[in-house]
């Protein structure tokens, strides 16, 4: 439902309508009308959802954006939001890429990649299920947060591992403090630029190519069903086609004359797909 | 434009490995790499969802402590060249090199490098394997860089270094060090003997620069191979897998001219040849990220659960190339793959 086929779709989930906000703004992200449960902003190739608090919220707020995603090795999808940091020599306002999450309840780690080049400060995070204090909470890492774990474990889930970053903006050092709204913006606003530059580089930089083009893959989508070719022979079928177009540098044009073929047993179909096949070897 | 990071950008430290001399050795080689440390590099290596061809990218490097087996038995699409001791071993996980063929492809989830850095228990499995030998007549046959280039990332792991000097203090043990690196420089200071055999694999110019991604030029790699044999090592040249290229026959014959041009080819120890072939699970796995290459997409048989070009196929080359090669070398120093 977010894609524009052609460009790479950004998914950005959020906990807080206060971390989105600024991104609404800036990239004039409209509500989605007619979409009552989930706070859901798009524009183009830009979606953001408002998840609420916890990683459960956070998983199923992902899974409602890239459930259906038409084109997964052309989705990036980014948690953006604060996160607390245990380490007062971070400045508060910095912006954090995370390069190993851990579920607290759990104790799993999840590794996002790094392969996409960025100039960010680099930190690792774990997710808990409640607010985290100073002195409170026995912490290993760098940050702490309530969604990291559930949109990693739900992302990955739809989209390559290569296009799911974290990236936490530091808020406060632990201390039992409000959420100040006005600070927030604030913050954030601060770091937009270095968002967008970064997200921008990772839309260059997503790399999974699909193995066949559009019209060759429709041409053995439909030959798979003008012979009613089993699972096997689909699979043998695809194989085959791939090695013909890489040896030839070719397309799969030839092979639309047998849409015509009718085959009325086994038998024929059997004939048929050797006849192909042997085609498709040479 | 390159959206990537450079290769080992980061390094991910298992916890029980931090107290070994090569991770100390590695952390201060990489001072300004990123540091993230882990409980077990199969959390990393095997995670799922991992792509091989975008990894190779920006490879990252996993050090950690090997555990369980650290020696296994030979593979039956490897050769023995006749010693019955064959075995082999993993001190490090993947390569730097990029070849298409590459069966390492499909039997790790993962392109990133681990390197194992606990060697002294490496060394020790091998004095047991010494010593429980099935034939006490021949040696402990050990291959060494079978799921790796070792060569390759001896300016970074110098393990070969390691091995060389471990295999001079033992009797009954004879290492295959296989590489497709021109890095013998890095070796070129330490004495010879007789229980290693530095072994390249050599392709024509052609197939190297199509289907070996990052590799060295064959030039490059035949100097040092001529190199290693002038200093006195026992050099092996593996032509191996022989690719079923357009106009291989010609193809190949100009490389074994090319070759022996460089080698003398009194000098050599041995010869291996042998046509593509991968187990078929691999190949498989492989398929499924990518669409890019022809050797891949060769129509291939399977003959139980290994891919390979059809026995009429694999006769024919092997027979043309071993006399290509017998112009040059007694036939009895040709080790064929069938």
């Amino acid at each position: 439902m977010f894609i524009i086929i052609g460009t790479i779709a950004k998914v950005i989930i959020t906990a807080l309508h206060e971390e989105a906000r600024p991104l609404i703004e800036k990239f004039g992200l409209k509500k989605a009308p007619h979409i009552h449960r989930m706070a859901l902003y798009s524009r183009d190739d830009i979606s953001l959802v408002v998840s609420g608090v916890g990683k459960v919220k956070s998983a199923i707020a992902t899974t409602y954006a890239l459930a259906n995603v038409k084109s997964p090795e052309n989705t990036i999808a980014i948690n953006f939001g604060l996160c607390g940091c245990r380490d007062t020599r971070r400045p508060l306002g910095e912006l954090v890429f995370i390069n190993k999450i851990t579920d607290a309840a759990t104790n799993r780690d999840y590794y996002p990649e790094v392969i996409l080049k960025h100039n960010l400060p680099e930190a690792s995070l774990t997710t808990f299920d409640n607010h985290v204090l100073k002195n409170r909470n026995l912490i290993f890492s760098d940050m702490v947060d309530m969604e990291a774990s559930g949109f990693f474990t739900a992302s990955t889930t739809f989209i390559p591992l290569e296009n799911v970053y974290c990236l936490k903006l530091i808020s406060d050092h632990l201390e039992d403090l409000k959420l100040d709204p006005h600070m927030v913006r604030e913050k954030i606003e601060a770091c937009l630029d270095t968002f967008i530059v970064f997200i921008n580089s990772g839309s260059k930089s997503t790399s999974r190519t699909l193995p066949i083009a559009a019209n060759d893959a429709s041409i053995l989508k439909q030959l798979c069903e003008v012979l009613n070719l089993t699972i096997t022979q689909q699979h043998q079928l695809r194989d085959h086609a791939i090695g013909y177009m890489i040896r030839h540098k070719t397309n799969l044009d030839f092979l639309s004359p047998y849409f015509k073929q009718e085959v009325k047993d086994k038998a024929e179909r059997s004939q048929l797909m050797k006849i192909i096949s042997h085609e498709l070897r040479a | 434009m390159n959206y990537g990071h450079s290769n080992f950008s980061h390094l991910y430290i298992e916890r029980a490995a931090e107290k070994y001399a090569m991770t100390k050795h590695l952390l201060s080689r990489f001072s300004k790499a990123k540091r993230i440390f882990i409980d077990n590099y199969k959390d990393v290596f095997a995670r799922p969802g991992q792509h091989f061809q975008t990894q190779k990218r920006s490879i990252k490097l996993i050090l950690a402590v090997k555990r369980g087996h650290l020696i296994y038995q030979g593979s039956n699409n490897a050769q023995d060249f006749g010693y019955s001791n064959f075995h082999y071993n993993a001190n490090i996980l993947n390569c730097v090199y990029n070849c298409d063929y590459c069966y390492l492809q499909g039997m790790y989830p993962s392109a990133n490098i681990v390197v194992f850095v606990n060697m002294e228990d490496y060394f020790s499995a091998t004095n047991i394997a010494i010593n429980q030998r099935t034939d006490p007549d021949a040696p402990l046959y050990l291959a060494i860089s079978y799921d790796t280039d070792l060569l390759a990332l001896e300016s970074i792991v110098p393990y070969c270094r390691e091995w060389i000097e471990y295999s001079r203090k033992k009797n009954n043990l004879l290492i295959e060090i296989r590489t497709k690196s021109a890095n013998y420089r890095s070796l070129n200071n330490l004495s010879p003997h007789d229980q290693v055999i530095l072994a390249w694999s050599l392709a024509p110019k052609t197939v190297a620069s199509r289907y070996e991604i990052n590799t060295p030029s064959l030039e490059r790699r035949l100097e040092s191979a001529s190199q290693a044999i002038d200093d006195g090592w026992s050099v092996r040249l593996c032509f191996d897998p022989i690719l079923l290229v357009p106009n291989w026959r010609e193809i190949y014959s100009q490389f074994v001219k090319e070759t022996f041009e460089k080698i003398p080819a009194e000098k050599i120890r041995d010869i291996s040849i042998g046509t593509f072939r991968m187990n078929s699970e691999y190949l498989k796995r492989i398929k499924k990220q990518r669409a890019d290459s022809d050797i891949l997409y060769f129509p291939y048989e399977t003959t139980g659960r290994v891919v390979s070009p059809s026995q009429k196929i694999k006769e024919e080359i092997n027979s043309e190339i071993s006399m290509f090669l017998e112009s040059y070398i007694d036939q009895k120093k040709i080790e064929v793959w069938v």
